[in-house]
């Protein structure tokens, strides 16, 4: 419930994370990943036409509710805006394999466009598809992979993802370019094969 | 492309991206040139970036991918399987929850039924929390005119969901208007809905979102409850257990159809349901709503609810019909076949009252249940008068309050409003999800306040006469609130010890036989048991505590006391004799004043107890071990006046009972003591009630000495003082049941010296008031059927001695009425539970006094028949 108490167990499961416990990452999982559903389906509630998803607030609203901010410190925010970011992608594409699914049957068929929704809400991701190639570029290189997630499913900044991985923002931004870039032509791919 | 490869690559793209387009294409050929399966690698990549779109992964991105996955997908069940259910179309979307028609596919009838998920967008688990007591309320639910639970389960999605039977039918109000009901077809329609009510009721079940959107009727012309989504089980508790959402959130109440304490977050009672039900009936007979004059905001329309009276219904018809905008619902206009003067007519009067008494503002003053508004509706359908003009003991009081003691009430309701808005925030704070810290600062402030009401304001007024009814008010209301903070913070010892505190309270405005009370024994033993229950587990807890200690010393006091008001002298005993060891440890190891005046208190209720049973001895004996105990606590100096109270009373109490033994000489030397000390201090406290009483008690004791030593202007003189003060005290406060069961008796007393002086007419006089008295207030507790029996019994003993004086003729006569008057006595005293005397001194009545002189007058009767 967001509560002084809950609060203070997810903080704790941070600290212990960030000093090397595992076990308090995947105790962690399970309690970021229903935060972060509430607040996307609270969000998205009643907005349909006009929806401005934005990651960053939920993130930042997830953390908010679940951390003392007091207590954790920048390493732990990182972790868990690191944590956060893969529930999310974990998250809506969780969705919309169940929404393909439930249309098509059970069939297994994606497209780069969803044809019922691209008229009126414009073009539209397939985020089954941007989940598949992340998992290729993660095989080619895993950080940028990550930055990938952290900017956006995690909704950071160039300079936040840049302080959650460590390396310095030009870096990311570098990083950020080419991957996309990257996960275009994947895609493209991948749509046209 | 490996790994490695792809580092060299990513390199590249970086540089050529930074780059402009006519640059670009520079310097991709000059890397070309030096590695050409470079070309392979980049050539795809830089072509697909050319057809990126400007957004792609950036935050819009993500919105606009992730609102079709996530948002309401309103079709998603229509046409899947949901268990062995297969789903139709939706038929409804509420606050919480959608509703679809389904049927059962493995069914050869294909029974068509009503299939209820929560609504999309809306999970989290407080609302998954209220699905599940919905559909455990509804469980629990069988009954004509409540939509009916079938079936219940979980999807393979995950969901929960629940069946119910499928209600094919229109809103109350449009049914009645589409049929073209009359006034008195809609009366007896409403009252099928209140039966479905009341018997959720019943059930303890609160439906608290009544509106004619979820009646819906038949084609039978049944109509049906739905939607408990927002129901709750009363037994839960003050909505402690119901996490944000619902209480208080205004969106999720229909603000046309909420009730004012809905509205300001305060408890909520079958009385909500009751208010509604009002609204429902309200729009049923005048096609309006009761508010719908108020133009403005959500936050004004509440504001009106709150304060403003609606207008009679009679009134409502005659004003036109106010023209709904953009509302689809088919607003046939009511009664379009008869003339609002006519429809006023039939309005006028019961239904008017009916209705406005179900809208009172107070949950307290509507009805007290569903089934007395149905009665009323039944009541004025039979043409028999509705009760529904009848103000309610809370209004009355208020009323009461307001008459005497102007500046009492402002101070009582203003800090009642101030809790009420209090508590608001409270629930806010916690609806909001505030920081605890503001819910918890909230939190102290109403166990402030309320605290506050329960000691300082009431021991403010305490002695004042005539504050009864506000000191009960205002301790009841703070005991609610103590009550509802006490279920957040159970394991708060403090918080405890205030509640305990606080039933103490309400037990000694019920019935503490030792001051003003309401004269409602029971109620006020179930109140000290249960602060009795609360201190026993402290002090069991904090043996080391001395104020627990105390506390519960003053709670055995309180329960001995009042069991022996009610009679039952063997559990007072028992209460009694924890209580004495107790006192006696606790002022042997550490002798301070409380613990020596409560073992002294225990000493004089044990002389109490034994005075009640007749054994006059042992009563003598306990009273002087109380006596000497205060006595020297006196003596050390510095003594509370409370202390030399209970000493007066030690010494009244001591001389009633030598008096009983004989001695009259001591008897009338104590009580004269005691009479001294109260006549000091009631006058260095001249508005104090329950000195005024105390005194007025010591000069009856006083009198019946005097009447018993043959001192009769003295006894003459005392019972009047004695008298006047019961009267006083009886009509500055009408409730004070004790005051004037006593100023009565003293009239029996009167009666009973007056006669000895040979002034029987007076004396008849005397003790017919008090018998008229008696015979009104309808004798329940033991003092007042004693009361009453002794005032026959005076009337027998009145006409016997008048007979004994008057010529033959008229002998016979008057002892035949002295026979019955005995007669009346006797049997007034059988319906005592084991009366003995309750008093040894005046009336002396008991079964075998009055059977005594019952047998003397038949004597003589016998004797002058027979000659």
């Amino acid at each position: 419930m967001g509560g002084t108490d809950s609060r203070d167990a997810v903080t704790e499961l941070l600290v212990r994370w960030n000093d090397g416990d595992v076990a308090a990452r995947d105790a962690l999982i399970p309690l970021v990943y229903d935060e972060l559903r509430r607040v996307a389906k609270r969000n998205l509630a009643g907005q349909r036409s006009d929806h401005t998803l934005q990651a960053t607030a939920l993130v930042h609203e997830a953390y908010m509710r679940l951390v003392n901010r007091k207590a954790a410190n920048w390493q732990g925010r990182a972790h868990f805006f690191a944590l956060a970011a893969q529930m999310m992608r974990q998250i809506l594409v969780d969705h919309a394999r169940m929404r393909n699914a439930a249309k098509r049957g059970g069939g297994t068929v994606t497209l780069l466009l969803e044809e019922d929704s691209a008229g009126k809400e414009g073009i539209n991701l397939d985020l089954i598809g941007l989940d598949r190639a992340m998992k290729r570029l993660a095989s080619l290189d895993a950080r940028q992979s990550q930055i990938v997630e952290l900017r956006f499913f995690g909704g950071l900044s160039i300079e936040e993802t840049a302080r959650v991985v460590d390396i310095s923002p030009a870096t990311a931004k570098r990083e950020w370019a080419t991957a996309r870039v990257w996960l275009h032509h994947a895609m493209e791919s991948d749509a046209e094969a | 492309m490996t790994p490695e490869r792809w580092q060299h690559v990513k390199q590249v793209l970086a540089t050529a991206l930074e780059l402009a387009p006519a640059e670009r294409v520079a310097f991709l050929d000059r890397s070309y040139a030096a590695d050409a399966s470079l070309r392979d690698d980049i050539g795809p990549l830089v072509a697909s970036e050319q057809r990126l779109r400007a957004e792609f992964l950036e935050q819009g991105d993500l919105a606009a991918a992730a609102a079709p996955v996530i948002s309401a997908d309103e079709n998603f069940w229509v046409g899947r399987r949901v268990g062995p259910y297969k789903v139709v179309e939706q038929i409804g979307i509420g606050g919480m929850g959608e509703v679809y028609r389904a049927f059962r596919a493995d069914d050869q009838y294909k029974k068509v039924v009503a299939l209820k998920f929560v609504r999309a967008g809306q999970y989290s688990s407080a609302v998954f929390a209220r699905f599940k007591n919905e559909r455990q309320i509804l469980a629990g639910l069988d009954h004509p005119n409540l939509a009916k639970l079938l079936d219940g389960g979980t999807s393979e999605e995950g969901m929960p969901y629940f069946v119910m039977e499928l209600i094919d039918g229109l809103p109350i109000t449009e049914y009645c208007n589409a049929h073209d009901l009359s006034t008195r077809e809609r009366l007896k329609l409403f009252l099928q809905v209140c039966a479905g009510v009341h018997y959720a009721h019943q059930r303890l079940i609160i439906h608290r979102d009544i509106k004619p959107g979820n009646i819906l009727v038949t084609g039978d012309g049944i109509p049906k409850l739905l939607d408990f989504g927002i129901a709750k089980i009363v037994e839960s508790g003050p909505d402690a257990d119901m996490p944000e959402a619902t209480l208080t959130s205004f969106q999720i109440l229909t603000p046309r159809y909420a009730s004012p304490e809905q509205i300001k977050g305060e408890t909520m009672t079958i009385a909500t349901d009751v208010y509604s039900l009002g609204i429902v009936l309200y729009e049923l007979l005048t096609g309006r709503s009761p508010y719908e004059f108020v133009y403005g905001s959500t936050q004004e329309f509440a504001q009106e609810v709150c304060q403003r009276e609606p207008p009679k219904p009679s009134l409502a018809v005659l004003r036109p019909l106010r023209p709904r905008t953009g509302n689809a619902q088919t607003q046939s206009a009511p009664f379009p076949k008869i003339s609002p003067d006519k429809l006023c007519k039939q309005l006028r009067g019961d239904v008017d009252n009916i209705v406005l008494m179900a809208l009172r503002k107070e949950p307290s003053r509507r009805y007290a249940s569903v089934n007395d508004l149905q009665e009323d509706i039944r009541r004025h359908l039979g043409n028999i008068p509705v009760r529904a003009r009848n103000d309610s003991v809370w209004y009355r009081t208020t009323k009461f309050v307001a008459r005497h003691k102007a500046v009492v009430a402002a101070s009582v309701l203003l800090v009642l409003a101030l809790l009420a808005g209090l508590i608001v925030t409270l629930h806010e704070a916690r609806v909001a999800r505030i920081e605890r810290a503001r819910a918890e600062r909230r939190f102290n402030d109403v166990r402030k306040l309320a605290n506050s009401l329960m000691f300082e304001v009431h021991d403010s007024i305490r002695d004042l006469p005539g504050t009864l009814p506000a000191r009960k008010l205002l301790v009841t209301r703070a005991l609610e609130y103590l009550d509802s903070l006490s279920q957040e913070a159970s394991g708060d010892t403090a918080l405890q010890r205030e509640l305990a505190a606080a039933y103490d309270r309400v037990g000694d405005l019920l019935g503490y036989s030792g001051a003003a009370n309401l004269g409602d024994y029971a109620g006020a033993l179930q109140s000290y048991e249960k602060a009795l229950a609360i201190r026993e587990a402290s002090a069991t807890a904090h043996p080391d505590d001395r104020q627990m200690q105390l506390d519960l010393l003053n709670d055995y006091f309180r329960l001995s006391f009042a069991l022996q008001g009610t009679g039952d002298y063997v559990k007072a005993l028992r209460h009694l004799q924890k209580g004495t060891t107790l006192a006696q440890r606790m002022s042997e190891n550490h002798p301070e004043p409380e613990s020596r005046d409560f073992l002294a208190g225990f000493y004089w209720q044990a002389g109490n107890i034994s005075t009640q049973t007749g054994d006059y001895a042992h009563a003598v004996e306990s009273y002087r071990q109380g006596t000497s105990i205060r006595e020297a606590i006196a003596k050390d100096g510095n003594v509370s006046p409370l202390v030399r109270t209970h000493l007066a009373g030690d010494y009244i109490c001591l001389g009633r009972a030598l008096a009983a033994t004989g001695d009259l000489s001591h008897a009338s030397e104590v009580s004269q003591k005691g009479k001294e000390v109260l006549e000091q201090l009631a006058r260095s406290d001249l508005n104090n009630a329950t000195l005024q009483e105390y005194l007025a008690e010591a000069y009856s004791v006083v009198a019946a000495i005097f009447s018993r030593r043959g001192e009769l202007e003295q006894s003459i003189d005392s019972f009047i003082k004695a008298r006047e003060g019961f009267t006083k005290l009886s009509s500055a406060d009408p409730t004070n049941s004790m005051a004037r069961d006593n100023a009565a008796l003293m009239e029996i007393g009167l009666g009973d010296v007056l006669m000895r002086q040979g002034k029987v007419s007076q004396s008849m006089a005397q003790i017919r008031d008090a018998m008229t008295t008696f015979e009104k207030i309808e004798p329940k507790n033991r003092y007042e059927i004693a009361g009453q029996a002794s005032a026959y019994a005076s009337l027998g003993r009145a006409f016997f001695s008048l007979a004994g004086q008057s010529a033959h003729r008229s002998k016979a006569r008057l002892l035949r009425e002295s026979q019955s008057w005995y007669g009346k006595s006797l049997n007034t005293l059988r319906q005592g539970p084991g009366l003995n005397s309750i008093d040894p001194l005046g009336g002396d009545v008991t079964e075998q006094s009055v059977r005594q002189e019952l047998s003397r007058c038949e004597e003589s009767l016998t004797k002058l028949t027979s000659r």
